[in-house]
């Protein structure tokens, strides 16, 4: 039996959808409700049910019935029978592990629904030695391991109805503008809006943390500031470099009633203590020698913070994660284009930070204009001749180096260049000895590692007053910098196959603008390179983006 | 009635022995006048049994067992009273049975023909009527489950796995691919499939890896999910018709849709007789295992779906295709991409690997790039066909012929000259970019070639790098050309087109019976007939003795020993002997006395025929069974 609708529910919880059907978008409106988005490709867009999806619908109400009623209403095909046990079985999970206050303020409660799971915990080491018998359906927890519970409690099948509302940090009242500092009419975007909704929620028990997961050049700043605004609290921002905090407080400055008397800079160069400070994780995770503490930790933990923002929440480093674990207590939302980490380790982000609570696809924005269209190429060159003999002998990685630094990138940059005469023009590149002889050869400014903070800020100040059309950077501009105008990037050069620096870089040239972007990737043929490119496309290939392959003989 | 169905009559009776042919003339036509005339009587019979009246009374007189009868012989075809009996013996006694069956035979219903019972041709169409599924297998009403099997869908699957890992063990992570299944059921059949094979050289093993014969793949994906189906069921069966055996099996499961236990051995052993095919238990196993049953207090049987026609691949960015249904023979996306997900949607990825082991399989860039434009509706991926030309273009840039002959492009020519662990394996330059290098060190320059960046395809025409000696696997070939013309066969219903009334007797014969001018024996006879549904005419109340005696019991020592003699030595003559704490059906051999006169009965014991001797005064009670007609 087939129904003419748009979903296809498949037995191993992935959820189908032909958003080619005129129902796509009110199936869509239903399935964030309760399932992830997985990939977002042209024609087929793949959710899908986890636990972690279905316990968060939960919370919010949505409840095993629900979910079933609309999967059934949307599905082409019978729902097997396998997700539909999976979803009664996960969703009635919830609520029968709660966490709440208890007489004692450094103690919190949890109690158990039934005498089995009570026994199942004792029974669990890693469990147990968190917990203190209060009696036969309930223990007392250490407040400081709000955080370490919840997360083996999720590793063994129990999520935690945790009832403690978070703590409202120290008020901290402001409002955003209707029209920026810089004379331009500013609002709050509708995604925004519902990314924003989605974290909060009632702010009661359940909500104020989470992941937002939006496109590069979609405004996560504003999101982050819309939430900022909502509670109005005392808030850190950690992002990923010097670069990105003062666009940051920029940003704050530009957009919000916020005075520079309430925005600090938490960073190697400054250290200061206001009502909202935007810090580095490389701050935080400094330490002056390899055994000793994180002296720049405390920041996070003593800072009475109403709020943590996770800026590139991808990035958050080993240290940070611990830390994060406690301070469950606190409101606090990731910002991530692209949750894909090289390592696996996203399933951790969405624990700790939170789980994932707010998701588009790329494809829908950029059709509505929120982001701009961008083309993706990918140029293949040969090897030069002489390079063919050190290329086949050389070790795995000397051959990708070789392919990188492959000379005949420089003609291709070169063409490209005049090819957008007027187009501003990022070339971001891994090796700084092909940055170099790029910046050289061209007469250009260069962005690297080692370029002072007020050096970096100066050329990207010129290039967004359009004082500097082309600018050559290292992987430090891969994150989190805002250069509106940027409408190319030449990528000369990655690190290897890392899908979430390829669709970071295409984010540069994602602001929306009054013309098309375009990416070009330029790798050398029948080399290592290839493969490593491949990989490292993937992950906008699965947000539809695809790339059109030119060889050029140079 | 057609002349060919009376003359088959005729021919049943001819071959019957006098005295089983005149038993029956008498009991339908009464005495007989002398001299006989076996073509008038048997004439005579045929008019009789033409009669509408005399039919519909027969086929008033059917009762459920009968029922049961007619329905397994329209099911098994032919079968012997000891077929019968030995099919029915679950659910009814011995005894019992071959009563049964004999009355069918002296009612004409059924007629031997040379040992086998069949239906009266004279009431054969009336009497399918009557036949049905059901009355063998379970009264209870079953559909066909939607469950996975394993479909050329899934062999397409398995093949594309296959391909990409090189080898065909079962993991925990080949589940992922085929989420429908159930874990142990998807093991069982992986690996089933997997040996099977490998056996019929479909997937060809080497010391490294396992490789497809892709020709033999093909013509395993010509078949239907249906004959797929009969291809493996019968891959260890033995017998004259495996195939038509498991063609009957199949179609009889899709109309039933389930039974039990009982019912589910009682259709194989029959379908094992009608077919020759020798009976083996593990074919419950094999029905399990190739997802045609699954058992959940009684067996379900997989709705075996014709095909579905595959709607139009939908390729993606990320190079996943994916579509509904099933692909048409000579598909060849499963050749060019891997599975990533077998369900209601099938997905397949496009990779490097994939598509080199295409090129290595002699599929190239025009065949894969038509397919992909003729099958696929939505906006084509031109990056995709990009990617695939280049890579085709690559490809082509190093050619191996026979594990010596190096032909290439100009880049790699460089590196045979300039390399010396490259130069060193090199015997003659014929042109800048063919070489002759030496083949019994092919797998030591093939590797340089590969370390030094270059994409070497399979040695063509010879065999000794990936592509393995091909061997003809003449059972399979054969086996495949017989499927292929196999398709589901009609079956009874399961519900018959007519059902038997609660049976009754003519009380006007009864009173007739009663009435008529007869001796106390013609009279017994005459009622005992009459109960046993042979007489339904009053034409055939006439005073004659067909069966003098037919028990004898108690005291009556002389007329147990009388009954005794009558049986002993006559094949269609059976005793029902009744002792004290068990009753036995026997042949009777030999009727013999002690010097003491004390009569013993040696007999055959049914159906073992065990001899045993039994002193005829220790049977309480004998009855005459006349079981055999021929």
């Amino acid at each position: 039996m087939m129904q003419d609708t748009p979903l296809i529910v498949q037995s191993d919880k992935t959820l189908l959808l032909d958003v080619h059907h005129e129902q796509s978008e009110a199936c869509r409106n239903d399935l964030v409700r309760f399932c992830e988005l997985v990939k977002s490709p042209e024609h087929m867009h793949t959710y899908a049910l986890s636990a972690i999806s279905l316990w968060n619908a939960s919370s919010c109400g949505v409840d095993a019935s629900f979910i079933l009623s609309r999967l059934d209403y949307w599905s082409k095909f019978p729902v097997p029978e396998s997700v539909r046990f999976y979803i009664e079985d996960m969703a009635t999970r919830w609520g029968k592990i709660v966490l709440s206050g208890s007489d004692d303020p450094s103690y919190y409660e949890l109690w158990v629904e039934s005498k089995r799971i009570w026994t199942e915990l004792l029974n669990r080491q890693a469990i147990a030695k968190l917990l203190i018998v209060k009696d036969e359906s309930r223990f007392l927890l250490e407040s400081y391991n709000r955080g370490e519970i919840k997360l083996q409690l999720i590793k063994i099948g129990y999520p935690v109805d945790d009832r403690i509302p978070l703590n409202h940090g120290p008020l901290l009242p402001f409002t955003l503008r209707d029209t920026t500092l810089g004379g331009k009419p500013f609002f709050v975007r509708p995604y925004q809006k519902q990314a924003a909704d989605a974290l909060l929620g009632d702010l009661g028990p359940g909500s104020g943390f989470g992941t937002i997961v939006l496109p590069c050049g979609s405004g996560k700043t504003v999101v982050g500031m819309h939430i900022m605004e909502r509670l109005s609290t005392k808030t850190l921002v950690v992002t990923t470099n010097v670069a990105a905090v003062h666009q940051w407080i920029s940003e704050i400055l530009d957009k919000t009633t916020l005075s520079k008397d309430q925005i600090g800079e938490y960073t190697g160069d400054k250290k200061e203590n206001k009502e909202v400070i935007v810090c580095t994780y490389q701050v935080l995770t400094y330490r002056p020698d390899k055994e000793g503490p994180f002296p720049h930790l405390e920041l996070l933990t003593k800072g009475n913070w109403g709020l943590i923002i996770y800026d590139e929440v991808h990035m958050l480093p080993a240290p940070v994660f611990k830390i994060t674990a406690e301070l469950q207590a606190v409101y606090r939302v990731g910002l991530t284009a692209t949750l894909v980490r090289e390592d696996g380790r996203e399933d951790e982000v969405f624990s700790l930070v939170g789980p994932k609570r707010f998701d588009v696809p790329w494809n829908e924005l950029q059709q509505q204009g929120f982001i701009a269209e961008a083309y993706c190429h990918e140029v293949r060159i040969d090897l030069p001749k002489e390079q063919e003999i050190p290329y086949a002998i050389g070790t795995k990685r000397e051959k990708y180096r070789i392919a990188s630094e492959n000379k005949r990138k420089l003609e291709v940059v070169q063409a490209l260049v005049d090819r957008h005469p007027d187009d501003f023009i990022l070339i971001i590149g891994q090796y700084l000895d092909q940055l170099k002889n790029i910046a050289n050869h061209f007469g250009l400014p260069i962005i690297t590692g080692s370029t002072p903070n007020i050096k970096r800020e100066e050329l990207y100040r010129d290039f967004r007053e359009g004082k500097q059309r082309i600018l050559v950077v290292s992987k430090v501009a891969n994150f989190a910098i805002d250069l509106p105008d940027a409408s190319v990037a030449i990528q000369v050069s990655g690190t290897f196959g890392s899908r979430s620096e390829e669709a970071q870089r295409l984010g540069r040239i994602l602001r929306p603008k009054n013309r098309s972007s375009f990416f070009y990737s330029v790798v050398t043929r029948y080399s290592s390179e290839e493969e490593f490119a491949a990989n490292r496309q993937k992950f906008l290939a699965e947000q539809g983006y695809s790339y059109e392959i030119e060889v050029w003989d140079t | 009635m057609n002349e060919r169905v009376q003359e088959t009559f005729k021919t049943l009776l001819s071959r019957y022995s006098e005295d089983t042919y005149f038993y029956l003339a008498r009991n339908y036509m009464g005495k007989l006048q002398s001299p006989f005339h076996k073509p008038q009587l048997t004439a005579k019979l045929c008019q009789l049994f033409n009669q509408d009246s005399m039919v519909q009374k027969m086929l008033s007189m059917l009762d459920s067992f009968d029922q049961v009868v007619l329905s397994l012989l329209a099911t098994f075809g032919p079968l012997t009273v000891e077929q019968i009996t030995s099919l029915l013996k679950g659910s009814f006694s011995y005894g019992n049975l071959l009563r049964r069956v004999g009355n069918l035979q002296e009612r004409m219903i059924l007629l031997s023909d040379a040992g086998r019972l069949v239906f009266n041709p004279l009431l054969e169409d009336q009497l399918l009527q009557y036949c049905s599924l059901r009355p063998l297998f379970g009264e209870e009403e079953h559909t066909c489950v939607e469950a996975p099997y394993c479909s050329t869908e899934f062999l397409r699957g398995f093949f594309s796995l296959v391909a990409k890992e090189g080898k065909c063990i079962y993991h925990e992570s080949i589940a992922n691919y085929f989420p429908t299944y159930e874990h142990d059921r998807l093991k069982e059949m992986y690996q089933a499939l997997g040996e099977y094979l490998t056996e019929m050289d479909v997937v060809v093993r080497d010391a490294r890896r396992c490789t497809l014969d892709w020709q033999k793949t093909e013509a395993l994906l010509s078949l239907s999910d249906y004959q797929l189906l009969c291809l493996l069921l019968a891959r260890n069966l033995e017998g004259t018709a495996p195939l038509e055996f498991v063609n009957a099996l199949l179609s009889t499961l899709q109309t039933i849709g389930g039974c039990d236990t009982t019912a589910l051995k009682l259709l194989i052993k029959g379908l094992c007789i009608r077919y020759q095919v020798t009976y083996s238990a593990s074919l419950f196993n094999e029905l399990s295992t190739w997802g045609v049953l699954t058992l959940d207090e009684n067996w379900q049987v997989s709705a075996i779906n014709g095909t579905q026609q595959r709607t139009a691949l939908l390729i993606d960015s990320d190079q996943t295709i994916s579509y509904q249904g099933d692909c048409p023979k000579g598909d060849i996306l499963y050749r060019f991409s891997y599975l990533e997900v077998l369900d209601h949607q099938r997905k397949y990825h496009i990779t490097k690997e994939s598509v080199l082991g295409a090129f290595d399989s002699s599929l190239d860039y025009p065949q894969i790039k038509e397919y992909l434009e003729t099958n696929s509706t939505r906006g084509m991926n031109t990056s995709l066909f990009k990617q695939l030309e280049m890579l085709s273009e690559r490809y082509q840039n190093v050619t191996i012929y026979d594990g010596m002959v190096l032909s290439c492009d100009e880049r790699t020519a460089n590196l045979v000259h300039n390399l010396s662990s490259l130069s060193e394996h090199c015997l003659a330059t014929l042109t800048p970019t063919i070489f002759i290098m030496r083949r019994d060190s092919e797998d030591a320059w093939r590797q340089v070639l590969k370390n030094a960046g270059q994409l070497i395809g399979a040695t063509k025409s010879f065999d000794t790098i990936e592509i393995l000696e091909k061997k003809e696997h003449p059972i399979l070939r054969e086996r495949i050309g017989r499927a292929e013309t196999l398709k589901q066969c009609s079956t009874l219903p399961c519900k018959p087109k007519k059902t038997v009334e609660k049976m009754s007797l003519d009380e006007s014969i009864r009173q007739a019976i009663a009435k008529a001018d007869l001796s106390k024996a013609e009279r017994e006879d005459l009622e005992h007939r009459f109960q046993n549904r042979t007489i339904f005419l009053h034409s055939q109340i006439v005073p004659q003795v067909l069966n003098p005696i037919l028990e004898a019991g108690g005291f009556d020592y002389q007329g147990k020993v009388s009954l005794c003699k009558q049986a002993a030595g006559k094949k269609d003559i059976l005793l029902e002997l009744q002792l004290p704490d068990q009753e036995l059906i026997v042949q009777a051999l030999e009727l013999a006395f002690t010097p003491q006169k004390e009569a013993l009965l040696k007999a055959a014991v049914m159906p073992s025929m065990e001899v045993k001797i039994l002193p005829v005064s220790k049977l309480f009670l004998i009855r005459l069974v006349r079981f055999h007609f021929a």
